[in-house]
């Protein structure tokens, strides 16, 4: 397991660059092994604590037109 | 306008799949910012279609959030990765190669630090900033890989180089760069 975790799937899975049966294993074996869900955890949370470091402000007017879309397609 | 109010990842996810529109004004005001960087970090150009980007993401997060399954991991991600999709098929879309045929093209885009001063800044955000700090062959595979959405077997093809050497430096780029995330 320590040598799977160290391979870099982790980080492959979690940023959408595995291939489909590298995905499918990777859920089993966190189906398995929660020690693997607890390191992919870590990877993403720090991935999205970059993230959000790293924002960039989208234009004002987008958000209305989003909220619009929303409720229209609710309704 | 009411009180401001604040959700926990589990919440959020709840609240979202009950159509809760609050809900979904938080997760705009929450992950916009973050989701617009990536969108600006793919499609490399500051036009109205990175805005046209964004909206059409969070339409799809509404459309989709039945399908969030948080044992595959948390809201961020998965929202990451449809930013990052949508982003990819935008770049890749008639409309957008269109637009960027009237404008020069530098030619030398891989080859690293000589054209990191007359780049717009947009490549000095987020991911693409830590990808700097990776060894030039690494880069490269990130960059062909995470930002412009070629597959490995491509990415084999077009360095001519052999897939299992591919899915290797992939691997161990991003083992790095996890490293620089901390």
């Amino acid at each position: 397991m320590k040598e799977y975790i160290a391979s870099g799937i982790i980080e492959s899975y979690v940023m959408g660059l595995a291939s489909e049966s590298e995905r499918t294993e990777f859920e089993q074996m966190c189906a398995q092994y929660p020690e693997l869900v607890a390191e992919r955890r870590k990877f993403e949370e720090s991935l999205e604590a970059y993230a959000s470091e790293q924002a960039v402000r989208p234009p004002e007017e987008v958000k209305a037109k989003v909220l619009k879309a929303i409720i229209k397609i609710s309704s | 306008m009411g009180m401001p109010i604040t959700y926990t990842e589990q919440e959020l996810v709840a609240a979202l799949k009950d159509r809760n529109n609050q809900a979904f004004a938080f997760l705009y005001d929450h992950y916009s910012g973050a989701l617009y960087s990536i969108i600006r970090q793919i499609v490399t150009d500051n036009s109205e279609l990175t805005s046209d980007v964004l909206q059409e993401i969070y339409i799809n997060i509404w459309r989709k959030i039945e399908s969030y399954d948080e044992t595959k991991g948390r809201l961020f991600t998965w929202m990451l990765n449809i930013a990052r999709n949508a982003s990819i098929d935008t770049l890749r879309s008639k409309s957008y190669q269109n637009s960027q045929k009237n404008q020069e093209l530098p030619d030398n885009v891989y080859k690293g630090a000589s054209n990191q001063t007359t780049q717009p800044n947009v490549d000095n955000i987020g991911l693409k900033k830590v990808l700097e700090k990776l060894k030039p062959e690494h880069r490269v595979l990130v960059d062909l890989a995470y930002f412009k959405g070629f597959t490995h077997e491509e990415i084999a093809q077009m360095m001519t180089i052999p897939l299992g050497t591919v899915k290797t430096r992939i691997r161990n780029a991003l083992l790095q760069l996890r490293e620089y995330l901390k």
